[in-house]
């Protein structure tokens, strides 16, 4: 049976329940695999095809299915040229053909007078010129897609039966058509068909795909929603909907920034392990909201994968969102079930709450010595110490950069923010680390500014995530991850493509953060260096030079400076050239590439920084000097060294002022001297002293440039070599202050 | 009437035997899981099909609460399921098997939540599912990929089923110790002294000095058993060097660095005894592939 729809391919996989956390991975390798078996299969039209709207791909955690439209029917025809001998051993002295010549047309099938001639790189020889018809697309796919399918990377795969294949999990039926018709192929044993399943307990039954086009219909009339998005959709407005029927919001998970609403990370892992979601509303003992809230949320969160409810006041409702995978639950056996399950967790988290309070916070953190935080740096009892070595650098940079910090208060946190690591609270729920040692030190009585520093120092964990509140969060967080990088970086292991086990571009990235938002000034090398220094007095097997360490702990800074400004929508040379001039004050660089992607803008600008590269050319390799002004000969450098003069205290009251914008402008203003210099004074004079003091006239002109940044790094529109100049996320602010 | 708890066993080992499994009984040897049964561990070695049910009760020392936890005891008993080679239809299987003590799967939401197995003391490994209903989770179901530091070729499907969870579910029962276990007899009456003993035993009045010493016997005597080529007596060895180290382990007596050579001793005499089983297997010519025994017809459907 044939569909009115034109080269569209259909493709499902039917599986044994797949893990929620690779369900997105998989539909996106999937559709790349896909596209590029179009392509070297040749079924992709010569227009209007683009992976993003002609491939769609469904998925639900018993099935990964894809769906390319507007393909070909069959490959475009192609023409074979054959050669055969040169056309000098084709033909004799008299022009006639030779017996090479008959005997290659008998071979090819055709008259002599039939052969063409083709220029080779052997020279000029006869051949044939042959029609390929294309092959049809089912045949095409039917030899390329299983490949496409089992190239899938998964996280973790297995073997099941015979043992023979293996996949994410056995795979069961496998759907493939091409305009209705079923497209043969055996995927890791199993053949092909036209039958899909329906939802495993809601009326299973075998179904039949008819018209590709209808697939989604088809499996909403029994019981899957197989679009992604329109099953996290649903979710979301049935949560919605319930919330607002208690007249509450979705709370938000523990370390969201105050007032945040709703737990997207949840909202999509469950929607992964639904094929059919439905909102069953649940109660717990009102008792229970002793708790802390964090714990509650969690608790419900980790385990039962359910929403909690808060009013818009913050407190808590007794009252939780769990999702089912049914429809109706007309004896409330599910709703019931829920509610006995969550009270068995909440008696155990009532437990740990308990237990663990019965030895104060600084008891708990006795027990450190004994819990590595990695085989070859130790444990963390050794790590807290470092860390208290590290924090008073840091707390002084603070304190420089006019912002109050108790130093008491940090080395008290630094000493108890790892406590929480020996309580059953943490061992039950990783994500609470360091929250649980905030309410606990809270519960013992500590300082606020304690509490609350142990309570955030894990902020930020992702991109969006607030930063700790208190500067002394702030700090204990800088500490532990300084220390961390030190540690990791001496080990040699330096993140690479996927591979970075100790998420260390998160933390790096945190570091960052910590600095610029805080608007602390430091060098960051000499921060990277004290911690480094921490670990001398460790025998650390297999560690690298302290020299290599800090160099590729840098060089990694760089990269994540370099992703924070293109990630904000500058630039990525504006970026670039900041960060060239110099990135020892992340919180400095960050505002100097805003300024230099906002003035250029500016008329003139690009102009200096094509100045910068001709001095950068001139000064190539050459030691630094100074220049003399009574040598000054011609008006035009007098000109421009009186510009310079005049420019610096300006420039410095407003560098002092961190207006880097108003530097850059009063750079600008010397482009006029500059270009009449260029224009009237050769630099590399006959007479080495005039040329060794215009030399050093455009070094220091070129010092000035670096304050802010190096303008050479600027890709000016038409030069050789230009990169794109703008990132794909264009519609951000260029100019956006670092602060 | 829900069932109540020994009703759940029976109709458990009733289905299960009406699916080809040899009904087995619980191993006499402290052992920390159902895995460790020597019908498990030597079983799901080699190219030999196999099916098996029985109730284990597993020790868990860490586990206990001086029988105060409503949901947490040392000792509880696994139902536990292996079929060898794992048969396409062993999802449906396991939700028929539900319908045998009364859960019908139209009324609930079951879900098959990603949950990988791996035993570091048994050198096994596998990937799998905790079978949740209604948000609890009820089993484990593991396709065994490795054991005895083996890769496995057929994969065996493990289900192990948490009865007591089961049963409380069943007569809603907010306590373990309420659950009726026999007309007028409670999980309590029958196991909360025993709870009560071995908490303290395990966390408080274990001799460390002794358990060490034994811990030492226990692995050199497996050894030397392996050496003789007697494998069935020295697996026994290396279960009792795996209960020794959990009892160590309840009573704070091993740090965290220790705690990793003791596993690795215990997986290497594990590990040997599951190599020396296999050549035993292959040298009898592995028997139970040529007898057609029990379920070994495969993916039956």
């Amino acid at each position: 049976m044939r569909s009115r729809s034109a080269g569209v391919f259909l493709l499902e996989i039917g599986t044994e329940e797949i893990p929620a956390r690779m369900i997105d991975g998989a539909l996106n390798d999937v559709r790349l695999a896909l596209f590029n078996e179009l392509e070297a299969g040749r079924l992709l039209p010569d227009f209007d095809f683009s992976i993003d709207t002609n491939i769609e791909t469904f998925g639900t955690p018993r099935r990964l299915a894809i769906r390319a439209r507007g393909l070909r029917d069959r490959q475009p025809d192609t023409v074979q040229e054959i050669t055969g001998p040169p056309v000098k051993a084709a033909f004799d002295a008299s022009g006639r053909p030779t017996k090479a010549a008959e005997g290659f047309a008998r071979a090819q099938g055709v008259m002599v007078g039939e052969l063409k001639r083709f220029s080779t790189p052997k020279g000029e020889c006869v051949g044939v010129r042959r029609a390929v018809p294309g092959a049809p697309a089912a045949d095409v796919l039917g030899q390329r897609v299983p490949a496409a399918v089992l190239s899938i990377s998964f996280p973790k795969t297995m073997r099941w039966g015979d043992g023979e294949f293996r996949f994410v999990r056995p795979i069961h039926w496998v759907v493939s058509l091409f305009d209705g018709d079923i497209v043969d192929m055996m995927i890791a044993g199993v053949r092909s068909g036209d039958r899909t399943q329906s939802h495993r307990t809601l009326g299973r039954t075998w179904v039949a795909i008819r018209d590709s086009m209808k697939y989604l219909e088809v499996l909403r009339k029994h019981r899957v929603e197989a679009d992604v998005e329109a099953r996290r959709r649903l979710i979301a407005q049935r949560l919605g909907l319930a919330a607002r029927r208690n007249e509450a919001v979705l709370a938000a998970p523990p370390g969201s920034s105050t007032g945040a609403e709703g737990d997207p990370e949840l909202l999509r892992e469950v929607t992964h392990t639904v094929e059919w979601p439905q909102v069953i509303e649940g109660e717990f003992d009102a008792t229970f909201l002793d708790l802390p809230q964090e714990i509650l949320v969690t608790a419900l969160r980790h385990h039962q994968k359910s929403f909690s409810l808060r009013r818009s006041s913050g407190r808590l409702l007794n009252r939780f969102l769990a999702i089912a995978d049914m429809e109706g639950d007309p004896k409330g056996a599910i709703r019931k079930g829920n509610e006995w399950v969550l009270r068995a967790r909440l008696a155990d988290a009532r437990f740990f709450w308990e237990e663990d309070r019965k030895i104060p916070l600084r008891e708990h953190a006795v027990a450190l010595s004994r819990v590595t935080f990695h085989e070859k740096l130790g444990s963390y009892a050794r790590k807290c110490e470092r860390m208290i070595g590290l924090a008073g650098a840091v707390c002084e940079a603070f304190e420089r950069s006019g912002t109050k910090v108790s130093g008491e208060a940090v080395e008290e946190a630094v000493r108890l923010c790892k406590a929480d690591l020996t309580t059953q609270m943490v061992k039950e729920f990783p994500e609470l680390e360091g929250i649980v040692g905030g309410l606990y030190a809270r519960a013992d009585g500590c300082p606020e500014s304690v509490a609350a520093a142990i309570y955030a120092h894990d902020l930020p964990r992702g991109a969006d995530d607030p930063l700790p509140p208190t500067p002394e969060g702030a700090i204990v967080g800088l500490v532990d991850r300084l220390d961390t990088q030190a540690g990791i970086f001496l080990l040699g292991i330096v993140p690479t493509g996927s591979r970075d086990p100790y998420g260390l571009r998160r933390s790096v990235l945190g570091t960052c953060r910590l600095l610029i938002e805080n608007k602390v000034r430091v060098s960051l090398a000499d921060l990277v260096e004290r911690a480094l220094a921490a670990y001398e007095n460790h025998a650390i097997e297999g560690s690298v030079p302290v020299s290599q360490a800090k160099a590729s702990l840098m060089e990694f800074y760089r990269g994540r400076l370099q992703f924070i400004g293109e990630a904000a929508g500058l630039r990525q040379d504006s970026v670039r050239a900041a960060l060239a001039a110099s990135m020892d004050d992340p919180h400095d660089a960050r505002m100097r590439m805003a300024a230099l992607d906002a003035i250029r803008e500016d008329d003139g600008f690009i102009a200096l920084a094509l100045v910068h590269k001709r001095i950068k050319n001139i000064l190539k390799d050459r030691p630094a000097g100074g220049y003399d002004t009574t040598h000054l000969k011609e008006e035009a450098e007098r000109a421009l060294d009186r510009g310079l003069r005049a420019a610096i205290p300006a420039i410095e009251a407003s560098q002092a002022r961190a207006d880097h914008l108003q530097v850059l402008r009063e750079i600008a203003r010397l482009s006029p001297a500059l270009d009449l210099f260029f224009d009237r004074v050769l630099v590399m004079a006959e007479d080495a002293r005039l040329r060794e003091n215009r030399l050093g006239l455009l070094q220091a002109l070129a010092r000035l440039f670096l304050r802010v940044g190096d303008f050479s790094e600027i890709v000016v529109a038409g030069e050789p070599a230009a990169t794109p100049s703008r990132r794909a996320t264009s519609g951000s602010k260029p100019g956006e202050s670092g602060g | 009437m829900p069932l109540n708890f020994q009703q759940l066993i029976l109709a458990l080992q009733q289905f299960w035997a009406s699916e080809g499994a040899v009904l087995q009984q619980p191993y006499d040897v402290e052992a920390g899981a159902g895995t460790m049964h020597p019908d498990t561990f030597f079983r799901v070695l080699g190219p030999e099909p196999w099916r098996v049910a029985y109730c284990a009760p597993s020790r868990r020392p860490a586990d206990g609460r001086y029988g105060q936890n409503p949901f947490r005891v040392y000792r509880h008993y696994q139902f536990q399921v292996i079929l060898k080679p794992s048969p396409l239809d062993v999802q449906d299987l396991y939700l028929k098997s539900l319908s045998a003590f009364g859960i019908d799967p139209r009324e609930h939401d079951i879900r098959f939540d990603e949950d990988n197995w791996e035993s570091p003391t048994l050198g096994a490994a596998g990937v799998g599912w905790q079978v949740l209903m209604d948000g609890m989770e009820i089993s484990q179901f593991t396709y065994f990929q490795q054991a005895g530091g083996l890769e496995l070729t057929p994969i065996a499907a493990e289900i192990t089923y948490g009865s007591e969870r089961i049963g409380m579910f069943l007569n809603g029962v907010d306590n373990v110790f309420d659950l009726e276990w026999a007309p007028g007899v409670r999980y309590g009456d029958v196991r909360l002294q025993e709870e009560v003993e071995f908490s303290k035993h395990n966390f408080e009045s274990a001799d460390v000095a002794l358990l060490n010493r034994l811990f030492e016997q226990y692995e050199s005597e497996g050894h030397r058993l392996l050496n003789l080529g007697l494998v069935l007596p020295a697996y026994d060895y290396a279960l009792r060097c795996s209960h020794t180290f959990n009892v160590l382990e309840a009573r704070g007596a091993i740090s965290v660095t220790e705690r990793t050579g003791f596993i690795q001793r215990v997986r290497r005499l594990s590990v040997g005894c599951a190599k020396e089983c296999l050549k035993t297997r292959e040298a009898l010519g592995f028997p139970l592939l040529k007898k057609g025994a029990a379920g070994a017809e495969t993916g039956r459907r």
